[in-house]
């Protein structure tokens, strides 16, 4: 199962992707799915479980509708649960698994038409501390809140890559888009938080 | 490498800008860590880039939420019992060949269906001679009992060689009255009492496909 900081290819974020534990991890997943294949309950458990956490949490990011998550979350291991036996290993498990997952919030985001949840709360830390610490917690929910206006696109590039620590080329897997796609949405994206900043740099 | 990471169109600069995000997230790799690094130490906008990178990627970090799976997983677990993984071992008794029988198509179904009618039809026909003959016998020896010999329908495989349909057909101990068909079939008429043995010789054999009697055995 992986915490705190897990990405998609099974790294951790914030370190120098470990190839020879990701590929272990990628053979692992490989043949729980063999297993869920044939229909093996417990493999499917096993797999829910190591992916809930990081699922959740991109869902939440790229849908912005926390009440919705676990729906679509559960629509989309029940595809993983059906379709195990078509997985053709082309790509990493955790590609393939969060590209279901991606397609699933995008069918989500078109059917609603409520207006977006705020879920700032969601985003702040729980630490209290000195006066940079609750600078930074107000800066962290103002950026937060700026992603979240972007679309859903920008907002799955965006935390593709700084939570989930994807490479661009895995996130054009995940996104079904070209990796040029991928790279312009983050430069757009980057300018706009970098305008925003800007903007408020007095307050921040 | 160099070939994926640079595009027409664009800024020598901006390409590499592009790529920031995936240095600070550690997964850029080998020549293209090598051109962003080169590019950084030239370029203090594209330093100053990277510490604004840094300090969003930490702000986005700072949040964490630590869902529970298992209230959801149970959710989900009833849901799984009405849907069957698309790969699962097949069910169905294994072909002769030893191999996983595909599952036949509904029109496959159909078309054997019409072609046993066909078969059938035909047999009928090929049987009525047997039954004037049988009038005949009736005048000639008035009360004296007939036997009517079975007859069968035997559709093969169509692959199997004609030798080894002839070798068949002489094994079940009948006469081709008719066939083949275009699919292979062959009306075959059984001596008196032998219509259950071919019938079991029949089945017996992997390149037959149907094997069905078309008129039981019976005394007149």
């Amino acid at each position: 199962m992986h915490g705190k900081g897990a990405t998609p290819s099974g790294r951790k974020t914030g370190t120098v992707p470990n190839a020879g534990s990701a590929d272990d991890a990628s053979a692992g997943e490989a043949e729980l799915l063999h297993r869920i294949a044939v229909g093996d309950r417990q493999a499917f458990d096993t797999l829910y479980r190591g992916y809930f956490p990081r699922l959740t949490r991109f869902l939440e990011r790229v849908m912005r509708r926390p009440h919705a998550v676990e729906e679509v979350l559960n629509d989309a291991m029940l595809v993983v649960w059906r379709k195990a036996g078509t997985f053709n290993g082309k790509s990493k498990v955790s590609t393939w698994i969060f590209s279901i997952a991606y397609r699933k919030a995008l069918k989500a985001i078109k059917r609603f038409d409520d207006p977006v949840e705020s879920d700032d709360q969601a985003f702040e830390s729980t630490l209290p501390g000195p006066e940079s610490q609750l600078m930074q917690k107000q800066r962290t929910a103002l950026l937060m809140e700026q992603i979240g206006r972007m679309s859903a696109d920008h907002r799955a590039v965006i935390e593709l890559t700084y939570y989930h620590g994807c490479p661009y080329q895995e996130i054009a897997q995940i996104m079904g888009c070209p990796v040029d796609t991928v790279k312009t949405r983050m430069f757009h994206a980057r300018r706009r938080l970098r305008q925003f900043l800007s903007d408020r740099k007095e307050e921040l | 490498m160099v070939g994926s990471v640079l595009r027409f169109g664009k800024s020598h600069h901006q390409n590499l800008q592009e790529l920031l995000p995936w240095l600070l997230n550690g997964t850029l790799q080998g020549e293209e860590v090598a051109q962003v690094e080169e590019h950084l130490r030239a370029c203090p906008g594209c330093r100053s880039e990277l510490e604004l990178l840094r300090m969003l990627q930490s702000d986005y970090r700072a949040s964490e939420v630590a869902p529970e799976a298992e209230a959801a997983l149970a959710k989900l677990r009833p849901l799984l019992d009405d849907a069957v993984p698309a790969k699962r071992p097949p069910r169905r008794t294994p072909s002769r060949t030893g191999r996983p029988t595909a599952p036949i198509p509904v029109w496959v179904k159909l078309a054997l269906a019409a072609q046993f009618a066909l078969v059938f039809g035909l047999g009928w026909q090929v049987l009525q001679p047997d039954r004037a003959g049988l009038a005949y016998h009736t005048l000639a020896a008035a009360g004296a009992p007939e036997r009517v010999a079975g007859s069968l329908v035997v559709v093969f495989d169509p692959g199997t060689a004609q030798r080894d349909v002839a070798r068949i057909l002489r094994g079940s101990g009948g006469r081709v009255v008719d066939g083949p068909t275009a699919s292979n079939g062959y009306v075959v008429a059984v001596p008196d009492g032998g219509l259950n043995t071919a019938l079991t010789r029949l089945r017996a054999e992997p390149a037959v496909v149907v094997v069905e009697p078309l008129q039981l055995e019976r005394n007149r």
